[in-house]
Parts: C-alpha cells; structure tokens; sequence
C-alpha cells in the first residue's frame, strides 16, 4: 500500500521497477508479456465569476498487463499495486489469452521488445514544486483585475507530473524496460463581459511553468475580450484569414494525425491521406514522396525538441512528417515496422509536433490585406469526410474583421468547414512561432503503445487565402 | 462444465476467490493497528471508520463542511478481439472553508490515507483565502437519510462466468457479420459495477451498488455496385441493468429489422439535395441526442451560470432572467428530468453529495421553467425558488466518475413526453408531404448550445415515403427555433431509452445519462449541403 506525503506524489523509478519485479514473477512462461506501471499526480485550480471555484490535489497510480498467448489477447488493469492486485491483475490477464487461443485468428502482430531509443526527458522541478498558493496568488491577480474592469473571468490553473515504467516482452523472451517521467503545466484564461457581448480567451502550456507568463496570458485574454465587445454579422463566405497558432494547431493536428498507416488486418478503413489503392497493382501504396502542401512548410517531431518532447519521448526518435511540403515519413504500428518493415526504430509518435516558422509579423499580415478576417480560436473541430480530411467546427474568442490594412470590427462567430489540404496549400504568409495551448490534464492508465502522448504543439501564425465559413452562429 | 471458471474468479475486485479476496485485503488498513484487513463489499463497516476518519481530520483542520466518497469500480467489456477488464478504487474528500472548496484524492483506501486527505482538502481550499473572501453557500437538504442501496438488476454480470457472456457476444457479431452485404460493424458492449460509499460531515452516511451495461453497436452495409449505408442500433446503449438487459430482449429480432431497414435504404438511390427549408423527420434517437445537447446541457445549472465559461461554454438560457418565461419550444415540448427510473443509467438512491434525487420538470408547455440544481446551484436560485413557491433544494444532480474526481452538475436521466394518442416513426413519416428524414447523424451544438448542426445522411421524403438518400446533407438550427418548430411527436408506444454520453469540466469529466425519447417532426428546417 503506497503512504502518499507531500514528497511522495508520484512513484519512484525503484518502486516501480519493485512492483514491475514482482508481476513478472507472476507471469507465464508462454507469450508476450506487456506492462505499464504508471503514476500521476496533478494539482490544479478552477475559477469562474471572478472567484475559485474548486482547488484540487490528486493521485493516480496504474498497472496494466497485456499477454498475448498464440494468437490470443488478454488484458487487465487496476490502480491497486498490492501484491495480491499484482497477481491477480497478471493471472486474468493470461487466464483471457488461453481460454481463446484458438478461437480467435485476428490478432496476428506482435510486439517485438528490443529497439535502440534517443533518450530525453520532460521534467521540470520548478513546475513539479510549484505550490498552490502559488497558484492561487495568480488566480487572485486575475480575479481581481477582471472585477476592477467589470468583467468576469474564468480559467484553470494546473501542474501535473507522471511517470511510466514501461516493459515489453516477445515471444522470444526478448525484452526491453524503459522509464520516464514528466511534468506538465497549463494556463487558460476566458474573459467575458457580464453581459455576454464579448468573449476572449488565451491559454498557455509546458512542461516547464518557469516558461509560462500568467500575467500576460490573462492580459491577452482581457485585451482580446475588450476587442471582441459588440461584434457584428458579416455574410458567411471565403475570406482571406489569418490564422492565430491556436487555430493553425487545430488544423495541421488533423493532418498530422493522418499520416498513418492503418493496417489492412485491421479490419478498418486505409488511411486515404497516408495511402491510396493501386488498382494495378492491387494493393494499397503510400503517398510517402508526395507533394501534400506548401513547399515552406516543414513539420516534425524531435523528442530532444524541450517544448515538444512527449511523455514518452524516450522512446520516440525524430521524425520528420513533412518537409518541404512534401510528404516523407508516416507513422506505423510497432509491429508493422519491425515485423514487415524490418524498421529498428519506429516512429510512432503522433501528436506532437513543430511547424516550422516564417518571418512575418502579425502586424505585417493585417496591413497586407485588404479585406479579411483574423481568427483567434477554431473550436469543436471534427471531421465530416476522411478521404480530405473536410472539417468542421466553429470560431470561438476572437473574429475580427480587416479592411484596407487596419483592424475594424469585431465580427459575430462562423461555423466553419474545410480540409488542412486545401488551407495549407492557400497560405499566402508564414509568421513567428509560438507554442499552443494544450490541456495538460492527462491522468489515468497511459496505453501501451504510447500513442496517446501529450500534445505539445509549436506553430506558426499564418495567413491563408479563401478559407471557408459556411454560416453564422448566434454563440459569443 | 468445468471449464466454465466462475467469472467471480476473473474479475479482479470480486470477493470469493483467492484472486479477489487477496486483491482487496490489502486495500484496506486501519489506523490504529495498521494491519490490513479484509474488505467484505461497500457495507463492510470498516469504510465507515475510514470515511469517518476524512471528515474528523477535515474538520478539525477548519473545514466549515465536509463530505468524502470511496469508490470501487469493476468493469469488464470485449471491444475488438480480447477482452479487458479493469478495477478502480479510489478516495476523494471535499471540503468548504471560508467559502472555498478544496479537494483532495487518491486510490488508497485507509485511515492512514484518510486522515492526509482529510488534511490536503483544507490545505487546498485554505490557499484560496489570499483571495477576496467568497459568501458561498449551499442549500439546505431537505432529507439526509443514511442507509445502503444496491440497483435492482436480474443478471449481476459479475457473478456470471465471464464466457457466457462471451459467448452470447461472439454469438451475436457473427450473426450480424453473416448478414448480406456486411461490410463492418462494431459492438462496445461494457459491463460496469460500482460501488460507491458517501459519508458527510452532517452526519450522512450511504452506500450503494451502481450497474451500468451496454453500449454501441453499428454496422455498414456496401452493395455490390459498391453503394454504401451505415446506422447505429439503440437497443444495447448504456441502461442501468445487468446481462439481462441484452439477454432478456429480443435482440435479433430487433437487429434483424434494424438490418432490413438499412437494407432496403441501401436501394434508395442517391440523390442531389436542393438547399432549403423542409419538414424534417428525426427518429428518436436523434431527438435524445438533441435534447440532451440542447437541453439538458443549458439547464445544467453550473453551465447557465458561467462556471463552464473556460471549458464548454456558458448556456443560453439566463437563469436569473428565463426561468419561468422563456419559451424555448412548442407546446409540445415538455421534458423532465429524474433519476428514479428503473433501467435508466442515472438511477440512484443518493447522488454524489448524499442527495436523494427528485423529479423535476425543466420544460413544461414549451417554457424553461427549473435548472438541474446541485446544492451549490440551488442555492444560487434561493431567490427563484422563493417567488415560485418552490424549495430550496438541490435536484440530485450531483455525480462524480470515480471518488478521483470532484463532484459536478451532470444531466439527470430526460424524458420527452410524447404526445398524447402520437403517432409511431412510420405514421409520422407517412404525415409529411415533402421533407427529410434523419438517420444517426452527428449532431454538434456550438458552446453556448444555441446554434446546432447535424451531419451524415439523410433521406427524402416525398408522400410519406423514402425515396432517396442525400449523403451531404446537414440540418444547421438555433435551438429555440429547433423546438418551437416542433409540430408532431411519437405517442407513448414509440418511447424508446437511449444511453447518450456527455463531457464537460476542466479537467473533463465524462458521464452517460438515459434519455427517454420519441420520434418527432419539425417543420421547415435549415438544410444545406457539407461539400
């Protein structure tokens, strides 16, 4: 039974590596063996109407076990790391795998364990010790600047950290044990106005909140709040746009999340974007070496990257996704690249990733254009066709409109619809950098293929040609 | 027979096996000896100490109020090809000082845990008094019984050996893989038991026994001229039951009509929708969805007062300026909100702040006339529940995922009441002259709930018939226009249960409630084309 204390938050890598120990004595002789001991601590305050409305401190901890027996699958998870939960997790586990061994023909992958990793890890100590009155002073800044200006704020405030010991073992008895551990931290801040005729939000997110500025977010959130009062009904329409890095995240994470390759024994549909059917050849080719978009656009991940480097980015070595605009490397599942691939190092990361920047300032964009609009945030983006990645969602804090190279008005929210292939292929100018907000509150059994790693996104600002908003919505 | 392992035996938090009961024993500790002791069910007396223990030490550290939850919750399901099953126990105190809530969690189960948490809420809600000091209330309960209750279920699913619910799951997708023009299909069926243990510093102390079973199940259908048509199968959603509520219907008989439906829109031929305004025909699936999105979501009190402001967004109705005389629909719409229901997903004895749940109409003629209330909330509308005559109370909204989480305001179970001597889905569709007709579309409503979207595919309607199918069609609404467009609604025969999934919160919580919900006809909606 784990004693949790103020220093105890999360497991140590010996605690881990003891209850990983033990399973493994546990565990048959036959089979694949895969298990995750993982822990998470987050701490984090809640605020609305100018006042706190829930602070909080919880624990997590997690064991899961996967055996895979022949052809068969059997997992179990529990947060108890007692020895007899231990156990009892290791034998269900084996228990599911036998009873269908051979009954069940779909599962032909296995995992292999033994790949070379680059190794980096995302912690900070400062985001690890930060206290909640400290969080509560910022929260208390806020609050009280938005109660001086009449208006009424809400946000969330959060620091967490996690650890993962992770075990892979095959059919072979090959086997690798990998440990990480991160930190993470997130701001957001929503200002309205008491009557609800205007709204602006601003948020930002890293493993290290000694790179946050919680003042300048919430002065961005006020500022954005006080330009957006009022807005008025534009004609839907195709408008030149400038995208703020939070919209440009929202879309270029649908086309990073398309580059992977979907196994045919999946039993899904193939991914049209990573692959396409060749009639002649009868089976699916990937579009690898393809032109997808603008040329200036390069797009990558390096766990070494610190504002990028996901949860288990020890795991994961670079990878670059686009460059150039052209299409260079996708992501397949482990067994795909070892088995078939004969790939020693896989890139199987997803979520996280850098666009590389341009040199034009925001400034610049808005006096270029002569008629258009400026979006802070797409919301509620989902998709409506795959094959295009065809998306829709809607504009939220902060539309505005340009004219003759000046910001003029605020504008009423659009529901918008359209593909990151056809944006990123009408990008007119590329500016600075800057890293997304992402929301940081990630608990709870983390998967065993590390695909559901953090989203650490840095992207540029940029500035699009007839970017599509379909009608009006009455939200504010 | 013997190599049907009683299912007790695999799923981990069950008590009768060496697995099980080891699993648990050492969950438990007390105080005073700190040697572990048996966990003997959610009555086990032990977990009142425990809880006993959290409020003590919250208090005694300065919390005003106190309440503190332990959870238990099994759950086994076969998604794909293998099966998981998954144990989570977890301890959460809440606590009230100088009007701030603090909150603190964690999975260990004993007095030792207790007494820290206890501790860690206060310290959590103390960081708060820096900031301006906050008049907070919550409102009076108006009963605090303790006691225990456990769901009312026929087939607990985990005394049950685990491959008789295989089977029939096996049983049952081969089936549905064996049907013409099959091209893929999925099932999520979960089976969810959780044990929850409440205790407060008023003095409260219950426990309960929680079943959750089901989930999706669709499929999609290619012809051999390579014409494709999906649709998703409601009868299986989530309900408040145990195995019985997949065993005890018949559910291949009603697939089969599900697949005959499919099948024979699958001829439909394709056709180029017009933009305009037309009747629209929403089975009742799609009018659950649109009352939970569009309803439920805005009468949650927390959303309509702007505590989601930075997460889901803040609800259009105002409830200091609305209530009572905001007409959000025809008189046809009347929806109410319960969670006493038998089958339903929300049913409780006690929701998570020790509140037995009441019923409460939220639309009555058309009108916005109540909030989903927790205590927090119902005390925000002391003044509307004054003028109106009614109490003061909270309406048993509260619920919480696991005792790791903080308790929010989540959708009670909905009804619509359908209309009197309505009509069936067939008899409705037979009533519109030129129209559509929704089939499992993907509805989004935007952050305040006021302007909507549906998305997938649709059929013409002419003379009461289907005769075609538009696959980019999308039905774009603002939510009073929606419901006072409101013109038929199906008739007590066609009351369906759907088990509709809901997120909100920051951090996210996610929920599932049942809607009760019929067929409806809307006149003249919004129809434009996706691509």
């Amino acid at each position: 039974m784990i004693e949790w204390d103020n220093d105890n938050r999360i497991l140590s890598e010996s605690s881990a590596q003891k209850v990983l120990d033990e399973a493994l004595s546990y565990a048959g002789k036959r089979g694949t063996v895969k298990i995750v001991i993982s822990s998470w601590w987050g701490g984090g305050q809640r605020w609305a109407r100018n006042a706190p409305t829930m602070t909080a401190d919880q624990r997590e901890v997690t064991f899961k076990v996967e055996r895979g027996i022949g052809s068969s699958r059997g997992q179990a998870e529990t947060n108890q790391i007692d020895s007899v939960s231990i156990k009892g997790a290791m034998e269900v586990a084996e228990r599911y795998a036998l009873s269908r061994s051979e009954n069940n023909p779909l599962d032909k992958e296995t995992d292999i364990a033994h790949w070379d990793f680059e190794g980096s890890n995302v912690w900070s100590d400062v985001t690890y010790n930060r206290l909640v009155t400290e969080n509560a002073k910022s929260v208390n800044d806020i609050t009280h600047k938005s109660i001086e200006d009449n208006l009424v704020s809400a946000g969330y405030i959060g620091n967490t950290a996690s650890t993962a010991l992770v075990y892979n073992c095959d059919d072979w008895g090959r086997n690798t044990t990998k440990w990480g551990r991160v930190t993470s931290g997130s701001c957001s801040v929503t200002v309205r106005h008491p009557k609800g005729v205007g709204s602006g939000w601003a948020g930002q997110s890293s493993y290290d909140i000694a790179r946050w500025d919680v003042e300048k977010v919430a002065d961005l959130a006020y500022e954005k709040c006080k330009l957006s009062l009022n807005p008025v009904r534009l004609e839907p329409g195709r408008y030149t746009t400038i995208l703020e890095p939070q919209a440009v995240a929202t879309l270029m994470s649908f086309l990073v999340g398309a580059l992977n390759r979907v196994p045919p024994e999946s039993g899904r549909a193939s991914n049209p974007i990573y692959q396409i059917f060749d009639s002649g050849l009868r089976r699916h080719i990937s579009k690898i070496g393809v032109k997808l978009v603008d040329s200036r656009l390069n797009v990558y991940h390096d766990p070494q990257d610190p504002l990028v480097g996901t949860h288990r980015s020890s795991l994961i070595r670079k990878v670059n996704m686009i460059t150039q605009g052209i299409f260079t490397e996708g992501y397949n599942s482990i067994p795909h690249e070892i088995n078939e691939l004969n790939s020693n190092n896989p890139a199987i990361v997803r979520r996280s990733y850098r666009v590389d920047g341009g040199e034009t300032s925001v400034d610049e964009m808005i006096k270029s254009t002569r008629r258009g609009l400026i979006v802070a945030k797409l919301d509620q983006a989902m998709p409506v066709d795959d094959a295009s990645i065809l998306l829709t969602g809607v504009t939220r804090d902060g539309l505005w409109l340009i004219e003759n190279g000046t910001v003029t008005k605020s504008i009423r929210n659009f529901r918008w619809i359209e593909s990151p292939l056809f944006v990123f292929n009408n990008i007119e100018q590329i500016g600075f950098t800057e890293p997304v907000f992402n929301q940081t509150w990630f608990r709870g059994p983390l998967t065993i293929n590390f695909h559901d790693s953090l989203k650490n996104v840095v992207v540029p600002t940029m500035k699009v040609r007839d970017f599509q908003f379909s009608s009006m919505i009455d939200a504010i | 027979m013997s190599m049907l392992k009683s299912r007790r035996s695999f799923v981990l938090g069950s008590a009768a096996t060496a697995i099980s009961t080891g699993l648990l024993s050492t969950a438990v500790a007390n105080a005073k000896t700190r040697k572990s002791t048996i966990y003997e069910g959610i009555q086990d007396p032990l977990l009142k100490e425990i809880i006993q223990t959290a409020l003590n030490s919250a208090t005694d550290a300065g919390a005003s109020y106190a309440d503190a939850r332990l959870s238990h919750r099994e759950a086994f399901q076969v998604a794909g090809s293998f099966p998981t099953v998954n144990e989570h126990m977890a301890f959460g105190v809440r606590v009230l000082v100088d009007g701030y809530w603090g909150f603190a969690s964690s999975p260990t189960w004993s007095t030792v845990e207790a007494v820290r948490l206890g501790r860690a809420a206060v310290t959590q809600a103390k960081a708060n008094v820096i900031v301006q000091p906050r008049n907070w209330d919550i409102a009076p309960m108006v009963s605090s019984d303790s006691g225990h209750w456990t769901m009312p279920v026929k087939d607990d699913p985990f005394k049950m050996a685990y491959e008789e619910i295989w089977d029939f799951q096996s049983a049952f997708s081969a089936f549905v893989s064996s049907l013409k023009f099959h091209e893929s299909s999925y099932s999520i069926i979960e089976y969810v038991r959780t044990s929850k243990a409440f205790g407060s510093s008023s003095g409260q102390y219950t426990t309960q026994i929680l079943y959750k079973t089901g989930g999706p199940i669709g499929m999609s259908l290619l012809s051999d001229q390579g014409s494709r048509i999906g649709g998703g199968f409601y009868y299986a959603t989530a309900a408040g039951l145990g195995f019985e509520h997949l065993r005890d219907q018949p559910l291949r008989d009603r697939f089969t009509v599900f697949y005959e439906d499919l099948l024979a829109s699958l001829s439909l031929p394709i056709n180029h929708l017009e933009v305009g305004r037309y009747d629209t025909l929403c089975p009742g699936d799609v009018v659950a969805s649109l009352t939970s999105k569009t309803v439920g979501r805005p009468t949650e009190v927390d959303t309509a007062f702007g505590f989601e402001a930075n997460a889901g967004g803040v609800g259009f109705i105002d409830p200091i300026d609305m209530l009572g005389s905001f007409k959000l629909g025809s008189n046809l719409l009347n929806v109410t909100g319960d969670r006493s229901a038998n089958g339903s997903v929300g049913k409780v004895r006690w929701d998570d702040e020790g509140v037995a749940p009441v019923k409460v109409d939220l639309i009555r003629d058309g009108l916005v006339v109540n909030m989903q209330c927790n205590r927090e909330g119902a005390a925000m509308l002391k003044d509307h529940f004054s003028t109106t005559g009614q109490v003061c109370q909270s309406h048993g909204c509260a619920y919480t995922p696991s005792a790791t989480d903080v308790p929010m305001v989540h959708n009670m179970d909905l009804s619509v009441r359908p209309e009197k001597g309505g009509n069936s889905l067939d008899s409705l569709r037979s009533s519109i002259t030129k129209g559509i007709e929704l089939q499992s579309p993907y509805i989004d409503v935007d952050f305040q709930c006021i302007t909507g979207f549906t998305m997938g595919t649709m059929f013409e309607i002419k003379n009461g018939k289907r005769i075609g199918r538009y696959l980019d069609g999308s039905v774009i609404f603002k939510t009073p226009e929606l419901w006072n467009n409101l013109i038929g609604l199906g008739g007590e025969e066609s009351v369906m249960r759907y088990g509709i999934d809901s997120r909100k919160g920051q951090p996210v919580q996610s929920s599932t409630s049942s809607v009760f919900a019929v067929p409806a006809v809307f006149k003249e909606l919004t129809v434009m084309r996706t691509r």
